[in-house]
């Protein structure tokens, strides 16, 4: 919110401002390894991405590595080795996570492990959403804004994500990163709008609002202040991996539920 | 050993030769009766013997019996001459006229016309606002701070930006002192103005190396600026109209020649412009600042003076009928002693305050809306002594005690709103210094200036204190009650210049400066923003501590026409800090356990031209210089640029009077790029194009120049009246220097990036009009 009050005294210097692309040389900076991957409570299908960093302005083919061994690991229980499908992607079908579980996601590349662990974390369930018409509150225009409904857990820290699918494609753009945490509204009965979207009449939206591990919630927290949402940073650095051995991405356990309201 | 020559050299002055005398008095203006600070009294038949007038005007001069003829001058004034039969303690008050030779419109104030290359001080820069009237600068509004960006060693914190850096510190380490008062945040408007009016300010000195030790507390500089007294003659109103701005000021004698006060304000205007605006949000809106600066001084008796000064200033900001609501703003009370205890011993006692806060609230509907305040509170007792027992020796020495209240941030709600209220407690600390300096001179050729500072500082409770490991966990939690002792902090600050007069015209000067600094300043962003938080040392944040030594060659050429200086300056900091990745400084209980602590250093050398006299005169300042930090967790522990890492800075001013009424001026300004980080790579993740960075600060912005242009017409000049017009163009050639360099997805093609800047202000033009009376 201080960054939308530093935004709004930025527009009247926009008034006086001129924008235009000008031409930096970037270093080109050896390949890094970037993993990708989600767990969801439940049974279902578990997808590994691994790929290469590649040179920051030029169309490129994005690496996909293929050759590396991926392991999941319930801590305690059973190990599974994923097979490599397709396009960087190691998938395996039908996996059941469970509650209070600590998993090990472990990939190797080139003889270096990168590993990392973590806790599937309680899920809170929305009690409700609710959409509102857009009446000048938010800004100009027509539209409306889904509200989130839910109770806060007193008793730990929640970090939560919402994931939101609209008309049945799920949004996943820069600006869809959506996150919170409840530092200031701890056990509070809580209403938030999604800010990430204006809705239309007729919209079907589905939220799939879940707890997140705190270490996935620190990495899309830094991921967020580098894609432009969130504080900008005068000195940016890559997102707090959760990984070992500095590798780029996260391995992310989510936790909860979906919600749908049809706007009308 | 060491101890034992501090012993000699402090008291080598008590030989006795003969009866000695004490002539002591006070220098004025003979117009307004301001006092004359740093004004000479030199002895005729004793060339090389004299002494300067104090920072209240006060001289005091000790002579063996006999009949002297003593000479008093101020630049710009008409000097005075007076013949003295010294056999008995002498008071003697002068009040120069003003010179019936106009003298140059726009000097830097300099005591002697020599006093470049005579002083023992180095590394002083001193402003008189009336130097800087034709100046060109943004908006028309004159500034100090901006002029004072113009000069070696000084660097703007960006495109109009009152922020500066000197010799490679950082923003939070240059104390800024109003009539005493620190002024923890001396931006406006995201610092393209600075809270000091300079209708208001007398005099400003900037100290960047061999600081005296009577100043303390901040690693890198001391930025003295003084408060005019007003005027004790006569009625004075001046002001100005101008287009963003206008400004008013009152003076006048309480009792006249007894005491006098002074009233000064400034509101800006610019959400006037607003209401052109279609959007009906902005419309709603506001968006000013004001300052008011208020002094008054009373002479009780011949022995005791009172001043009460204070400054009152607030950013006002509101968007969409309150939707958003921001203010901020400082505030400083000084009230001051001054006490003649003898003709040789003169003691200023202040108390002083000072506030800074800001406060924000936000509305989101019904039960979504709150108010988040923070900020912080000193108050501080400040005991002065100076001594003058003998010509060659000027001892001050002294004490202050400050108590600081932090406050965190502090968020509070309407009723039934969806946020809690939620309180970060106070911090709390007391920071104290003693010292004790000499400025002496030894021969004709060589003088000194040493001194040393006890710098303390204690936290105190009450509160519960924590203490964190590298990694930000909790590693042990203790209750302290009120007053008591959470962490101690103390060291001993040497302070020493000495300068060897080569001939007239030239000198060298080398000085030595040790700084603790108790109070940091957290900012995450790339300019000074309101919501910066100070933070006090702690047991997780110890205090930082510069060193450096400066060495320099002053000469002046053409009968003082013009000075010419040569300085260079290597400095070590200790205890630097910087932020965790994603570090939250805002409204975090446990901010500490963000921060990351590391060390610097900087060098560097500064040239300076400057023509002092004749219907042309100017500056040519150039700083070539490097500064560096290393940090653990950052950059794999190598050292790397600071932002402020610009190795070329030049700045080039010239003034030409071209007629009585007539005078133009421009300034040109280049400076090597701010040091960024930029990626070096990127992925893909979630679909998203990801940034990937290699080092901290590895790239650099393009290059910085500008240009700006002035014109001043005085249209009436008589001894009642006076006004002129003031016309600016700022950047005259409109380059489009990068104020930001971001990068994002091509919009021709989707798989490639570009990077691209935004660039403030093309040719700002403005206009005023000032009046005087």
């Amino acid at each position: 919110m201080m960054k939308s009050v530093l935004m709004i005294l930025g527009v009247l210097l926009v008034l006086v401002s001129c924008e235009k692309v000008i031409e930096i040389d970037l270093n080109n900076a050896n390949p890094q390894i970037v993993v990708e991957s989600e767990l969801f409570k439940g049974e279902n299908k578990f997808k590994v991405k691994l790929s290469y960093t590649s040179s920051f302005f030029k169309e490129e083919e994005q690496a996909f590595i293929s050759d590396a061994t991926v392991t999941l690991t319930e801590v305690g229980g059973e190990s599974t080795n994923i097979n490599y499908l397709d396009s960087g992607l190691y998938v395996l079908d039908n996996y059941i996570a469970r509650d209070n579980k600590d998993y090990t996601l472990d990939v190797v590349v080139d003889g270096v492990t990168y590993s990392s662990t973590a806790t599937m974390p309680a899920a809170v369930m929305l009690d409700s959403l609710v959409s509102r018409p857009l009446d000048g509150t938010f800004g100009p225009g027509d539209g409306f804004i889904v509200f989130m409904y839910w109770q806060d857990d007193p008793d730990v820290n929640n970090y939560y994500r919402a994931i939101v699918t609209l008309n049945g494609e799920e949004l996943r753009s820069r600006e869809d990163v959506y996150i919170l945490d409840d530092n200031f509204t701890n056990g509070g009965s809580i209403e938030i709008p999604l800010f990430t979207q204006i809705f239309e009449q007729g919209d079907t939206v589905d939220v799939n609002f879940v707890s997140i591990d705190p270490k996935a919630y620190d990495y899309l927290l830094t991921l967020n202040t580098i894609i432009g949402n969130g504080q900008p940073s005068a000195a940016p650095a890559n997102p707090n991996s959760n990984f070992s051995n500095n590798a780029l991405g996260y391995f992310a356990l989510y936790n909860g539920g979906v919600e749908r309201v049809i706007i009308e | 050993m060491r101890a034992s020559i501090l012993f000699i050299l402090f008291f080598s002055f008590y030989s006795a030769f003969g009866q000695n005398f004490t002539v002591s008095g006070s220098l004025r203006d003979g117009e307004t009766g301001e006092d004359l600070i740093g004004a000479t009294i030199s002895v005729e038949e004793l060339p090389g013997v004299g002494t300067s007038a104090n920072a209240y005007g006060f001289y005091s001069l000790t002579l063996e019996k006999g009949e002297y003829t003593l000479v008093y001058e101020y630049i710009g004034l008409e000097k005075v001459v007076r013949k003295i039969n010294l056999d008995q303690p002498l008071e003697i008050n002068i009040e120069l006229g003003q010179s019936s030779i106009q003298m140059e419109e726009v000097v830097i104030k300099a005591e002697r016309d020599d006093a470049n290359v005579s002083e023992t001080k180095m590394s002083v820069t001193k402003l008189d606002p009336k130097d800087i009237a034709s100046v060109p600068v943004i908006f028309g509004e004159k500034d100090i701070i901006k002029t004072l960006q113009l000069t070696p060693g000084v660097k703007t914190a960006g495109e109009g930006n009152s922020g500066f850096y000197v010799r490679g510190g950082g923003i939070d380490q240059n104390l800024i002192l109003l009539d005493e008062a620190p002024v923890y945040n001396a931006s406006h408007l995201l610092g393209f103005f600075s809270v000091f009016n300079s209708d208001a300010i007398k005099d400003v000195t900037l100290y960047k190396g061999g600081i005296p030790a009577e100043f303390g507390g901040r690693a890198s500089s001391v930025m003295d600026i003084k408060m005019k007294d007003g005027n004790s003659k006569r009625l004075g109103v001046s002001g100005g109209v101008g287009l963003i701005s206008s400004r008013l000021t009152v003076e006048a004698p309480i009792v006249k020649d007894k005491g006098s006060f002074m009233i000064s304000g400034r509101r800006t205007y610019a959400d006037v412009f607003l209401g052109l605006a279609t959007n009906e949000a902005l419309k709603n809106s506001t968006l000013y600042f004001y300052d008011l600066n208020a002094k008054a001084n009373y002479r009780i008796t011949k022995k005791d003076r009172i001043y009460l000064s204070g400054y009152f200033g607030r950013d006002i900001f509101g968007f969409n009928d309150n939707q958003f609501g921001f203010n901020w703003g400082n505030t400083t009370g000084t009230l001051r002693w001054n006490h003649l205890f003898s003709e040789k011993l003169f003691s200023n006692t202040s108390l002083i305050y000072s506030d800074y806060d800001y406060k924000f609230n936000a509305s989101f509907g019904e039960n979504a809306s709150f108010s988040v305040s923070s900020g912080i509170e000193d108050i501080n007792l400040k005991q002065d002594f100076s001594w003058f027992p003998s010509p060659n020796n000027t001892v001050k020495f002294g004490f202050n005690a400050v108590y600081h209240t932090f406050l965190p941030g502090e968020i509070s709600s309407n009723e039934g709103s969806i946020f809690n209220d939620e309180k970060i407690p106070e911090n709390y600390a007391m920071e104290g210094a003693l010292y004790i300096q000499n400025d002496q001179k030894i021969s004709d050729k060589i003088s000194l200036n040493y001194g040393i500072r006890y710098a303390m500082f204690n936290q105190l409770g009450p509160g519960l204190i924590k203490t964190y490991d590298p990694e930000g966990t909790v590693t042990s939690e203790n209750t302290f009650g009120d007053w008591e002792s959470v962490k101690y902090y103390g060291g001993f600050e040497p302070r020493a210049s000495a300068k060897y007069q080569i001939n007239q015209n030239s000198s060298v000067k080398l000085s030595f400066t040790r700084n603790y600094q108790f109070v940091h300043l957290l900012s995450n962003s790339t300019t000074t923003t309101p919501t910066d938080v100070w933070v006090p040392s702690s047991v997780n944040v110890k205090p930082q501590i510069s060193d450096q030594v400066a060495f320099g060659y002053f000469r002046n050429l053409f009968k003082n026409q013009y000075e010419l200086s040569v300085e260079t300056y290597y400095k070590t900091l200790e205890n630097q800090i910087d932020y965790k990745n994603g570090a939250d400084l805002i409204l975090n209980p446990e901010v500490e356990s963000e921060l990351v602590f590391g060390d610097g250093y900087a060098y560097g050398a500064e040239f300076y031209l400057r023509k002092r006299k004749g219907d042309f005169t100017g500056w040519i300042s150039y700083s070539v210089g490097r500064t560096f930090r290393r940090f653990k967790e950052i950059n794999d522990g190598e050292y790397f640029p600071a932002r402020q890492d610009r190795i070329h800075d030049l700045a080039v001013v010239g003034i030409y009077n071209i007629t009585a009424r007539w005078n133009v001026s421009g300034t040109f300004v280049f400076y090597t790029g701010d040091a960024a980080t930029f990626p070096s790579g990127r992925y893909k993740l979630e679909g998203i194009s990801v940034p990937y960075y290699t080092e901290r600060n590895g790239y650099r912005f393009p290059n910085y120049n500008r240009m700006d242009l002035g014109a001043t017409y005085i249209s009436s000049k008589s001894d009642r009246f006076e006004s002129s017009w003031n016309l600016s163009i700022y950047n005259v050639y409109g380059r489009e220097n990068a104020f930001t360099i971001d990068f994002r997805q091509s919009e021709d093609n989707p798989n490639e990036n570009e990077a691209f800047q935004i660039a403030l202000f093309k040719w700002v033009p403005s206009l005023s009009y000032n009046f005087k009376f």
